[in-house]
């Protein structure tokens, strides 16, 4: 029977998310015909009904925090410690009479004059003292001057000055933990430790042809040592192994992908070496978001594929309790949006928390103690909150507890940094549209696009009920900024270049209507997201403007658009561009759609989860407050939209995929 | 003199003329413990001295420098703690960077040090950052009114592994806020009052021809590091616009009321500007007066949540003209009375004392007997 051996030198205990991606990974593996395999941290001790042969193996895992403890901290610590008291000698010096002699120095008799009765005589004798040392610092000044070739002096001493802290400098850059040194040392720890330790493995289960070796979380360094224990061990050396790559290469989105080449070829330096140096084994290399995928193939050496994300489970029955639990789940980190979440439950405290609607369930733990500081303060004022009501788990949860906590969550909140996540995937996301759980995500990132097809379907049925549709075509004009003159638009598709450049339209709402539906068709290419803003124009002549940032939704024909409210409103402008316009786009054709609702109540403006536009709290919140006042739809689109998603990410799909793609069995 | 008390809070300015969040904390923190409170106060001329306030005893401390200086800082510093040691009070409050160095010349370690850091540590100078390092070790608590100026000073200061609340700058308590009432009628004016400084407040914004028919009363001391330049603005005024001196926070308070607007805008050029988070805002919501507000993340996300005022698109003439302008459309109009309810339902849910304090509250420990 094959084997499928799984590599995470970072698992190190039954808990986490790095242990939980395995367990999902084996369980698949073993149902898919594999012998399982797990390969772990030394520190990993399994429980004793660990179903798997595992093979507790590697010394370093793959972050700087499971890196061995430097010496040289020992020396930092009574460097530290050192300077430290010399601080504070001096600020006590400064904060008393020493001090304040020193400050009026310059002018010493208007230390006494300005105290006639408080200056002790003990500290009349410092006066006196310093008095003298003035005196003395004038004197060498006048010696100073006597000096011959003074410039000749003065510039040797501060080369000299320049030359200790450059020594001083490098010597701390060498031995602080935090310091480039350390970086360095560490990734060729890492890098031998994964060799050595992948090759004792390797012999130790005695890899083979057929055998699948998977390494879910790795970076240049573990690549380069898995390449060195190929050397070490040749007969092992014929299973076929599958590489994925989590983390992104480049910063922000594709138009800047260029500049930042020269930075990364340290890393495609790594990435030609590993091809050099391949003796015919069997590798092949994954990323599991297709943004990603683009990135790696940037580098043009090895092809990337998207594989799906393992770690979910087929939507349960629906059981929707009361109040809907509002659910975050993650450490509490900048880069996830932890610190939303005071401002967020405060602005739905009144209406929603207080009334019973709803219960935040707030994952708190910090991945690092003492944690970072925007999530130290955050959780500070969640804390502060009624823990019937905000519930704060302030540990890190077993599997179960996750799952437990998954499962019940009514609106997963996921209010991530959009730039750190425009490639990232995030696997709380996809566990929650697995399970059928409405999602509160950002815009113009990977988290948005993954529900931009519902999103696009909903809107598209919207239209098509009994509405007031409006012929695209020869209302929309071309501007380059707001207020210029425009030109009309005669020929479809138009074509968007160059910055500031948008379509408009301007139009009297039909009396009754309470929504427009705008929805665009263009060659929205990788990287590019639709601007679409609505103005709207009062009876009174005041203007309210909403904007939305939308992805466009894949589906043959590449949609992007949106809802607005527009009730009262007597005439709209409507403004269509492209989000971010570092390159062209082709709007091939424009639809709209104004749309009553039925009865007097209000309509959804999505489907499955709510984007917001804006990284604050009151858009967020406002997003919440849309899936909380539409619950029923909102979940009902999701359970409906569950089953497409796992369908896509489950491990039974990942393990079928590294099998296809065993040499000799690419399909 | 007085030689018994329990808590003691350093004060920074001298008490009872604004700023009566420091006051509120003590005496909330007094009425906590049981314990009765002193204030040491630096001498500022100004100001009248006072023996007692609300229940609270002042004590003021003269130095022989100007109290802002930095050799009156030392001096203050030293005669406080002095005090300190004298009185060996169970707790101690430390009123903002200013006054920290005074934990480092204790000669006992008091049962609870409060630390209400009211400015970011970067407003008295770049020393300030070390001295808040060098005291976090003796810190229990620190009470922040900003979450941003918080989340930047835990960085710099070593202080993640310190309990922090964040009780913001609203003194009102939750009963006297019940009782007020918003005023029916208003002047129709917009009134701006507090620290008049070119380089820190905008008054050039108010000598601009395109504001001159905006009914806007300014009140205020005319400080700063262009003092000369800032009065010879307030001289050119014209129109609709009148500075009207600097008078007592009394008689501010008896007039904020028939105001229609108030204005919040601080040049966001260092950090303690940007994250504002001025006690007048909060006085103004609490009377009642909506807040015309530049975008301070404090400002804007408490407009936003209640809906109690405008908040201007960014810190430009521009949209400073278009805010006001849009103040003038909206008064009277069921839109404003919008946003006064807004302020009432701010005051009564949020911004209120009361409120702010149980976020303390919850932090402290009970203390040795």
């Amino acid at each position: 029977m094959p084997r499928f051996i799984l590599i995470d030198h970072s698992i190190e205990d039954i808990g986490g998310h790095h242990y939980g991606y395995a367990r999902y990974v084996l369980r698949a593996a073993s149902d898919l015909g594999y012998t399982p395999i797990l390969a772990t941290n030394r520190r990993f001790k399994a429980a004793a009904d660990f179903p798997y042969r595992f093979f507790p193996t590697y010394t370093i895992g793959f972050w700087p925090r499971m890196a061995k403890a430097l010496p040289s901290r020992h020396l930092v610590r009574w460097a530290g410690a050192i300077f430290r008291a010399w601080r504070l000698f001096r600020t006590r010096l400064l904060f008393s009479e020493i001090g304040l002699l020193w400050l009026s120095r310059g002018e010493p008799s208007e230390y006494l004059r300005r105290r006639p009765f408080e200056a002790r005589p003990r500290t009349t004798l410092l006066w006196i003292a310093g008095g003298i040392a003035s005196a003395l610092r004038t004197f060498a000044h006048v010696l100073w001057f006597l000096i011959p070739f003074r410039a000749y002096f003065v510039s040797t001493a501060s080369s000299i000055i320049r030359f200790a802290q450059q020594i001083v400098r490098h010597l701390w850059d060498a031995v602080s933990p935090a310091g480039s040194w350390a970086a360095w040392r560490f990734a060729r720890a890492k890098r031998a430790d994964f060799a050595n330790s992948t090759a004792r493995l390797l012999r130790g289960v005695a890899a083979t042809s057929g055998d699948i070796v998977f390494v879910p979380t790795l970076a240049e360094p573990e690549m380069l040592g898995l390449l060195d224990a190929f050397q070490k061990t040749p007969d092992c050396s014929g299973a076929s192994f599958h590489l994925l790559f989590r983390r992104n290469l480049y910063r922000g989105r594709e138009a800047s992908f260029a500049a930042q080449d020269n930075e990364l070829l340290p890393v495609r330096n790594a990435f030609l070496s590993f091809r050099e140096r391949l003796d015919g084994q069997d590798v092949r290399f994954y990323t599991d978001t297709e943004e990603l995928t683009r990135q790696y193939n940037r580098l043009g050496i090895f092809p990337f594929q998207t594989c799906p994300i393992p770690h979910t489970e087929p939507p349960l029955d629906d059981a929707t309790s009361e109040p809907v639990r509002v659910t975050y789940l993650g450490d509490a980190r900048a880069e996830k949006g932890y610190q939303y979440f005071p401002p967020l439950v405060q602005n739905l405290w009144r209406n929603y928390a207080v009334q019973g609607k709803a219960k935040f369930v707030i994952q708190s733990n910090y991945n690092v103690e003492p944690g970072e500081a925007q999530a130290v303060v955050a959780r500070s004022l969640l804390q502060a909150f009624p823990a019937d009501r905000v519930e704060l788990i302030l540990t890190a949860c077993s599997s179960e507890r996750y799952r437990e906590l998954l499962l019940s969550a009514g609106v997963m909140v996921l209010p991530y940094d959009a730039q750190q996540y425009y490639a990232r995937s995030s696997g709380v996301l996809i566990e929650a549209l697995c399970a059928g759980i409405p999602v509160v995500v950002p815009s113009h990132c990977w988290l948005s696009k993954q529900i931009g097809d519902p999103v696009s379907r909903y809107l598209a049925g919207l239209t098509n009920g009994p509405v007031a549709k409006v012929p695209h075509g020869s209302e929309w004009r071309m501007s380059r900024r707001t207020g210029q003159p425009q030109s009309a638009i005669l020929d479809w598709p138009v074509r968007l270049s160059g910055s500031g450049r948008f379509i408009e339209t301007r139009l009297r709402v039909p009396p009754g209507q309470r929504y427009v539906v705008v929805r665009a068709a263009a060659d929205w290419r990788p990287g590019c997201f639709a601007a679409i803003v609505c103005e709207q124009v009062n009876e009174d002549g005041s203007r309210r403007l909403q904007k939305e940032i939308v992805s466009p939704a894949y589906e043959g024909y590449c949609w992007a658009g949106a809802m607005f409210g527009i009730d009262g409103a007597a005439q709209i402008v409507l403004r269509l561009a492209n989000a971010f316009p570092d390159g062209p786009v082709a709007i091939r054709e424009v639809t709209l759609a104004f749309v009553t609702g039925p009865g007097a109540g209000p309509l959804p403006r999505s489907a499955v989860g709510v984007v917001y536009r804006e990284e604050s709290s009151a858009s967020i919140a406002e997003a919440v407050r849309e899936v909380l006042d539409h619950y029923d739809h909102y979940r009902r689109t999701a359970r409906e939209f569950a089953s497409k998603v796992y369908h896509r990410h489950n491990a039974a799909a990942l393990v079928e995929m590294l099998g296809k793609n065993v040499h000799g069995r690419v399909e | 003199m007085i030689r018994d008390c329990g808590v003691v809070q350093v004060s920074d300015i001298s008490v009872g003329f604004g700023n009566y969040d420091s006051l509120s904390l003590i005496e909330s923190i007094g009425d906590h413990y049981g314990l009765s409170a002193l204030i040491l106060e630096p001498d500022q001329w100004d100001k009248p001295i006072r023996d007692r306030i609300r229940n609270l005893s002042v004590n003021r401390i003269g130095t022989s420098n100007h109290f802002r200086s930095a050799a009156g800082r030392i001096e203050f510093v030293s005669r406080v703690a002095a005090w300190i040691n004298d009185l060996r009070p169970q707790v101690v409050i430390i009123r903002c960077s200013w006054n920290i160095p005074v934990l480092l010349k204790l000669n006992y370690r008091p049962s609870l040090v409060i630390y209400h850091s009211t400015e970011s540590t970067l407003y008295y100078g770049n020393a300030d950052p070390d001295f808040n390092r060098l005291a976090a070790a003796k810190i229990d608590v620190i009470v922040f009114p900003e979450e941003n100026r918080a989340a930047a000073d835990a960085l710099r200061c070593g202080f993640r592994g310190i309990p922090i609340a964040i009780a913001y700058n609203c003194p009102v308590r939750f009963e006297e806020a019940k009782k007020t009432a918003m005023r029916p009628v208003r002047n129709g004016r917009i009134l701006y009052s507090g620290a008049l400084d070119r380089n820190a407040t905008f008054v050039d914004y108010y000598a601009d021809r395109r504001l001159r028919s905006l009914p806007i009363d300014i009140y205020g001391y005319i400080g700063g590091s262009d003092a000369e330049g800032t009065k010879n603005v307030l001289e050119s005024l014209a129109g609709g616009i009148v500075y009207k001196g600097y008078v007592d926070t009394l008689e501010l308070e008896s007039v904020r009321g028939d105001y229609a607007f108030s204005i919040t805008m601080w040049n966001p050029s260092n950090e303690n500007q940007r994250f504002a988070c001025p006690c007048k805002f909060f006085e103004s919501i609490a009377s009642g007066v909506p807040p015309i507000a530049a975008p301070h993340p404090q400002c804007k996300m408490l407009i936003e949540r209640y809906g109690c005022g405008i908040v201007m698109d960014d810190w430009s003439f521009k949209s400073f003209q278009a805010a006001l302008t849009e103040a003038r459309r909206i008064y009277g109009t069921p839109a404003y009375q919008a946003m006064v309810d807004g302020c009432r339902t701010a005051t009564l849910e949020e911004l209120n004392w009361d409120y702010q304090f149980a976020r303390v509250r919850r932090l402290l420990p009970p203390l040795n007997p």
